[in-house]
């Protein structure tokens, strides 16, 4: 394995090895002292030896005293991704373009057509009591006709208390 | 014995321990060695996507990856530091609240820049901050880009604020590294010196030295294994007794 962790620190392995390496090292304390050991060797042989060889415990003491951080996963922008938001704002432009063209091709038949269409089923669906005849439903409609009497036409201040008038 | 083609190396001496390891000068890089152009990298891990796999793992809740980053990096802060604060002691303290800062704020960290430029940034901000508590002038921003965060390679100012022991440990480190790399066979010598400090990829090794790349492989994991060995004694572990 300590091979692996020479590898891995000089970049010298494919993404599949270096990830194992990576669990390996960070699984067991031995390889982690060689990881620290390995990096001393270099930074002395550029002149820049540690003033101490010892493991930094206070911050390896530190950091375990840390509650756990979690980042959230940030989600991948895939193509697959990239291609469902596309059909879904197509799908939702065509479905408000078929209610909007249902809407027009309503308006564009005539008024008095559809008025006609309308009344229709109304008209027919009218049904006289047993025994009425028309005339006499004629003369019903007659007085309960809603037309206001004409001297309500008048404006307000012609109107002429009913008392008054007589 | 010697490897087909390749000059002995020299080393520097006890009394210069402190100085970085030096390969004889000539024209073209190593003795009788031509120079090499860099091929790019295929299939391999850089460094910083090495750095960004530990963080992501960090990020998951291993903080074992994280203290990878923190062995890893633990050094070259401390470096950094101290063109900032003077005291070693200090320096510890402001580098382990920076790791610790680093740490907390790992959910921000998405990856735009190296991680190490980012725990730069942390760690002077911590200087900062901890100068001025203390009332004392903290550096302009201008004296400390971010830029230089990847580049920075100087440890004078460590070693002129080293105490005498903290320098005497140092020289002592060291001496044992130098030491034992002269003592390894050259063909194991001349591997790691051509990685180390030509930062040489195993391929650009492996055309040098005349040998397949997993030979090199093997030989500067050898050499660190040998130097290892001698620097365990001065860590209080050997392979059958650890941390």
């Amino acid at each position: 394995m300590t091979q692996e962790l020479s590898s891995l620190m000089d970049g010298e392995l494919a993404a599949d090895e270096a990830q194992r390496a990576i669990k390996a090292c960070c699984d067991s304390e031995e390889a982690k002292v060689d990881w620290h050991l390995y990096h001393v060797i270099g930074d002395a042989m550029r002149g820049h030896s540690p003033r101490t060889l010892a493991l930094p415990k206070d911050v390896v003491e530190a950091l375990k005293a840390q509650p756990t951080v979690l980042a959230p996963r940030r989600p991948q922008v895939t193509f697959t991704r990239v291609a469902l938001a596309a059909a879904a704002s197509v799908a939702t432009v065509g479905v408000v373009g078929w209610i909007g063209s249902q809407g027009s091709r309503e308006s564009d038949t005539p008024v008095a057509a559809r008025a006609n269409t309308a009344i229709q089923p109304v008209a027919n669906t009218v049904t006289l009591p047993q025994g009425a005849q028309p005339s006499d439903v004629q003369v019903y409609l007659d007085a309960h006709r809603q037309l206001p009497q004409p001297e309500l036409y008048r404006s307000v201040n012609n109107r002429v208390p009913a008392a008054a008038a007589r | 014995m010697r490897a087909k083609g390749m000059k002995s190396l020299t080393f520097i001496i006890p009394q210069e321990a402190n100085k970085p390891f030096v390969a004889p000068a000539t024209q073209g890089g190593l003795a009788g060695l031509a120079p090499v152009q860099k091929p790019p990298f295929q299939g391999r891990m850089s460094d910083r996507e090495i750095d960004q796999q530990l963080v992501e793992k960090a990020q998951r809740g291993d903080k074992h990856a994280f203290e990878m980053l923190v062995l890893k990096y633990q050094r070259k802060l401390e470096r950094l530091l101290s063109r900032v604060i003077r005291d070693p002691a200090e320096i510890e303290d402001v580098a382990q609240e920076a790791f610790i800062k680093a740490y907390r704020a790992l959910p921000n960290f998405r990856g735009d820049s190296a991680f190490y430029t980012w725990l730069y940034r942390i760690g002077i901000n911590t200087a900062k901050n901890y100068l001025i508590a203390l009332g004392r002038r903290a550096p302009t921003s201008t004296e400390f880009d971010s830029e230089e965060a990847e580049g920075f390679e100087d440890a004078a100012g460590l070693r002129d604020i080293n105490t005498p022991e903290s320098e005497l440990a140092s020289k002592q480190i060291a001496q044992t590294v130098n030491d034992a790399i002269a003592a390894l066979p050259e063909e194991l010598r001349t591997a790691i010196t051509l990685r180390e400090l030509d930062g040489l990829s195993y391929e650009e090794i492996a055309q040098i030295m005349n040998c397949p790349i997993g030979t090199v492989r093997s030989r500067i994991f050898r050499a660190r294994e040998a130097v290892a060995e001698k620097l365990r004694p001065q860590l209080g572990t050997s392979k059958d007794k650890r941390w």
